[in-house]
């Protein structure tokens, strides 16, 4: 197949998000060089549709390709996200934001939420959350761009989207077909090998057709069915500390004012999520099936949703975790078949995208090397692992003894590295830094204090600030608030910037 | 006859170097409310070791918490800012380079430039690297501005070092120590008190002791409160250092030169007032020195500076070490050092980091050195063999948490030390190698043309210095 050593044709097997993600990427940044990409997928699968929420770097990847973001955001039924709520999870009762930027400013080298907490304990603060533009904005249902300037409050934090994910692949899919992407019709019914290297030389298809090619992208989802069932790449099982196996998911008609974050509310075996788009809320309800029937979980669900469902709920099941090695040979895995962690922090379509990026950064031009293969599943360990660290923190750090559930995961042995990470914030409130790795300090932060973990002991510098400092610092919670209630609200931002046609008819 | 009470404090910093009173200097800003107290040691080295400490980017941070500004560097410290250092024959009489902090070129379509750089390399079309530098090109025209604020102003991409006369730097920091209440006691450390894997008490001289709750180590070479326990060398070549001063005005201020023969390399740079040599030359026999505690927080006890990591002289790493010292110890700092367990960890495992990755910039040149001369390559971190073999792949750079090197140093060294990327990305392949090489020859243009622009470092510095008399009067220090 390979031309003069060159390599020459990319089979991505499977569409879904992760697929038509694949191939959108490929076609604008690699074909360039001249290589066929085809990508094959078949009607009769399914596909999960994973992350209708998602995380600011999302926009990154949109921009990397040129997509119009009023164009995607219309098609897709998009509402903005600032953020995520959490509801129940240190307590029943208690709610906090995991919102996109930054609280405070640091002083003199000293973190803001530090001297946060030196006015909270002398009754000069109350949340820490009214020091951050974005958890503002969303509890009071504004929105406004991030500011350029530095200088200025909405320099503070950044966006994402809450989407229909079915039709953002419907929209990439458009986006590579017309940059010479070629779908392929059809059910992978075999994999042919090369006997003296091990490479997949093709992939049959129930029709007969052979598709050859030089580098396969698995995006057949849970079956992972070029890289493990192939490959032999082994699944690593996490389930010991994300134990929640299923979660069944189902639409509902909107309510209105649409809000701009999703909604992560911790049930007595797992957690529900609450997506507000333009014309529907994504609902969905992952629990532990250790813990919980399903009949129960279906119950929950569908006795809290807000508006009318759009159908039966959907079950889903799964198991945490991630291949051993994401890159084998000339097989790369791409979305579900290279892991899964549950959408608690909207990062399915994170770690596509992360994929997407090391494979460019290493792609082959002629045979594969094996120092790219090396360096490509360092960094997706690195992403697997740290993105597992933060989702095992919203479980381990809870107070809640009402259920089986969270006692178990109260009382769970962690990973060491998160084990450190919690003991580093709660004995002395400073948070580890890494240079790779998707969540940064206000994240660490926003759940840390949310789940009323508390810094034993603060930097001891903050007692010598002076009284100006502080006035300083107390006061920016109403500059924050003037400068939110000056913002329009996010619903008409959307009216204004991409109503989906859907909600124009509707609405 | 009884014992003399202890001399008490909050804080004791034993040594009289440049670590010692930087530290002074930090603490007694950071925590003014406590006593804190140098005593020199009896058996330190010279408390000068370096006669020029070189400031990168990362200290301005520490300095405003320590109260000091840049004009106090310039006007007290007979400093300088320098933009880039040229490297030459490290891997052959003939090879020359230039590490500068700030961009090199610009990235595209996804691409980093240096990829884009391979291409016009491979054409005959690519001047020399540092060309697409705007530090380098303002250096080697003896040039300096601040870096403009408009991110996407050309004039914003670029940082700079700061190069300071070591002495006049610990002069001013034990000057401002002093101001700030810092107690300095005239007699000596002779000895400490360990218990517990705690300090007691230190012994000093004429049958005192002192009794403080945190201890810091800048006693340089001679750790004289941390001892050798836990020293851990690593593999360098040692040398023998002969420094040399002429005393001039004149010159290129920006740019500092290092030249390497087989047994030697000397570096060359301006301070305000004189230049500065200093020859680091092999001792066949000698003694390798270097190395770092693995444990540099212990107890309640901070070794700081050379006390804690030792390494070769190229990069000068002593002070940016320090600077992360400090740093990471402002960060973690105690309230009650008692019960700082945790924070003692945290600093450990991040200080440990910089030292390895300092250790790594340094061996890069080394192994490149041994490579040219057909000698054996020094070990190599697993840390710097991937960084290696990743870029010489095909030019992808591993940065690690907690780097020293910005990410445009390791490639302005990984490519002038001749560690040439195989292939480059697939990104930088899509593009014409015609409009490439336009492009940034275009690009090279600008530079240049901005560079005319610029005034001369002496003159930056006389306005500079006239502002800040205007500012502080005469008797300001």
């Amino acid at each position: 197949m390979m031309k003069d050593g060159r390599l020459k044709r990319i089979i991505i097997a499977g569409g879904g998000t992760a697929g038509w993600m694949t191939a959108a990427g490929l076609s604008r940044l690699i074909r360039p060089l001249g290589l066929d990409i085809i990508l094959v997928e078949s009607k009769q699968i399914g596909t999960v549709g994973v992350g209708e929420a998602t995380l600011p770097h999302m926009r990154f990847f949109n921009q990397s390709l040129g997509l119009d973001e009023r164009e995607l955001m219309a098609f897709t039924h998009a509402t903005f996200k600032l953020g995520i709520e959490f509801r129940d999870w240190g307590r029943i009762g208690d709610a906090y934001i995991h919102p996109f930027g930054d609280y405070g400013e640091d002083h003199d080298g000293i973190a803001f939420h530090h001297i946060w907490q030196h006015l909270h304990a002398q009754g000069r603060a109350r949340r820490i959350d009214d020091w951050s533009v974005p958890v503002v904005m969303s509890e009071r249902g504004r929105f406004a761009f991030p500011a350029a300037d530095t200088d200025d409050l909405l320099s503070t934090y950044s966006y994402a989207y809450q989407l229909d994910a079915g039709r953002y692949a419907q929209f990439l899919r458009r986006f590579s077909e017309a940059r010479g992407v070629s779908r392929i019709e059809g059910r992978i019914v075999d994999v042919g090998r090369t006997g003296e290297t091990g490479d997949i030389a093709h992939l049959k298809l129930e029709s007969g057709a052979l598709l050859e090619g030089d580098l396969f992208i698995d995006c057949t989802g849970f079956r992972a069915l070029l890289i493990g069932e192939q490959m032999g790449a082994q699944f690593l099982d996490w389930s010991n500390v994300l134990p929640c196996d299923r979660a069944f998911a189902v639409a509902c008609e909107s309510v209105e004012p649409s809000v701009a974050y999703t909604r992560a509310t911790a049930r007595t075996a797992g957690w529900q999520w609450r997506i507000p788009l333009q014309h529907r809320i994504g609902n969905g309800h992952v629990f532990c099936s250790h813990f919980m029937s399903d009949d129960e979980a279906a119950g929950i669900l569908m006795g809290s949703l807000e508006g009318a469902p759009r159908g039966e709920p959907r079950l889903l099941k799964f198991k945490a975790g991630q291949r051993d090695r994401q890159w084998i040979r000339n097989c790369v895995a791409v979305g579900l078949s290279s892991g899964f962690l549950e959408p608690l922090e909207s990062t399915s379509i994170y770690l596509i995208q992360a994929a997407i990026t090391a494979l460019v950064d290493g792609f082959p031009t002629g045979a594969v090397d094996a120092r790219d293969v090396e360096e490509f599943n360092r960094v997706m360990d690195l992403e697997y692992e740290r993105v597992r660290d933060f989702l095992v923190l919203h479980y381990h750090a809870t107070e809640r003894e009402d259920s089986e559930f969270w006692n178990h995961v109260r009382t769970m042995p962690i990973p060491d590295s998160l084990a450190y990470k919690m003991e580093l914030f709660r004995e002395r409130g400073v948070v580890a830094t890494y240079k790779d790795g998707l969540f940064l300090h206000p994240s660490w932060i926003a759940v840390y204090l949310g789940q009323r973990m508390m810094p034993r002991r603060i930097d001891p510098r903050v007692a010598g600030l002076g009284e100006d400092v502080l006035a300083r610092f107390a006061g920016m919670k109403g500059d924050i608030s003037s400068c939110v209630d000056a913002q329009q609200s996010h619903d008409q931002v959307i009216a204004g910037y991409c109503p989906s046609p859907e909600r124009s008819l509707s609405g | 006859m009884s014992m003399p009470e202890p001399l008490r404090a909050n804080i004791l910093v034993a040594g009289d170097s440049l670590a010692a009173w930087m530290g002074a200097l930090a603490f007694s800003r950071w925590r003014p409310e406590l006593a804190v107290a140098v005593a020199p040691y009896h058996g330190e080295d010279s408390p000068i070791a370096d006669p020029v400490v070189i400031a990168r980017p990362e200290f301005r941070k520490l300095m405003a918490q320590l109260g000091l500004t840049e004009a106090d560097l310039v006007s007290e410290c007979d400093g300088t800012f320098l933009l880039a250092t040229r490297h030459a024959g490290w891997t052959g009489e003939a090879a020359v380079f230039h590490q500068a902090l700030g961009t090199f070129g610009a990235p595209a379509n996804g691409a980093a430039f240096h990829h884009y750089y391979q291409q016009m390399r491979a054409a005959g079309q690519a001047p020399s690297y540092g060309t697409f530098s705007l530090a380098t090109s303002m250096a080697l025209a003896g040039k300096f501005i601040h870096p403009a604020a408009n991110p996407r102003a050309l004039e914003s991409a670029f940082d700079y070092r700061i190069a300071i006369d070591a002495a006049k730097l610990r002069d001013l920091a034990k000057h401002r120590a002093l101001a700030a209440g810092v107690t300095q006691f005239s007699t000596k450390v002779m000895g400490t008190a360990w218990s517990d894997g705690r300090i007691r008490h230190l012994l000093l001289d004429g049958e005192q002791s002192a009794e403080v709750d945190f201890y810091l180590d800048c006693t340089g070479t001679a750790r004289g409160l941390t001892g050798a326990a836990g020293w851990t060398g690593i593999q360098a070549l040692p040398y023998r250092r002969e420094t040399g001063s002429v005393e001039t005005g004149d010159g290129n201020l920006s740019l500092a030169t290092v030249t390497a023969s087989p047994d030697r390399w000397t570096r060359e740079l301006a301070l305000r007032t004189r230049r500065v040599t200093e020859t680091f030359s092999c001792l066949e026999d000698g003694l390798a020195h270097f190395g770092y505690l693995a444990v540099p927080w212990r107890g309640n006890c901070v070794a700081l500076g050379r006390a804690a990591c030792d390494l070769p002289a190229l990069h000068a790493p002593a002070f940016s070490l320090l600077t992360r010292e400090l740093g990471l110890l402002g960060a973690l700092l105690p309230a009650d050092p008692a019960t700082a367990r945790v924070e003692a960890r945290e600093y450990n495992r991040r200080a440990l980091t910089a030292f390895g990755h300092m250790r790594d910039a340094q061996a890069l040149f080394e192994a490149a050195s041994a490579r040219t001369q057909g000698k054996p390559s020094p070990d190599l971190s697993d840390n710097l063999a991937r960084k290696i073999e990743q870029f010489t792949s095909r030019g992808r750079l591993v940065m690690y948490d907690d780097e020293i090197l910005s990410d445009s140093e390791w490639i302005a060294c990984l490519l002038g030390l001749g560690f040439t990327p195989e292939c480059v990305s697939p990104l930088a392949m899509a593009a014409s190698v015609d409009a490439v090489c336009d492009n940034y020859l275009r690009f090279a243009k600008r530079i240049r043309q901005a560079v005319e622009r610029m005034p001369d470092q002496q003159t930056y510095i006389q306005h500079m210095l006239a502002e800040y008399a205007k500012e502080t009067g005469p008797d300001a220090v």
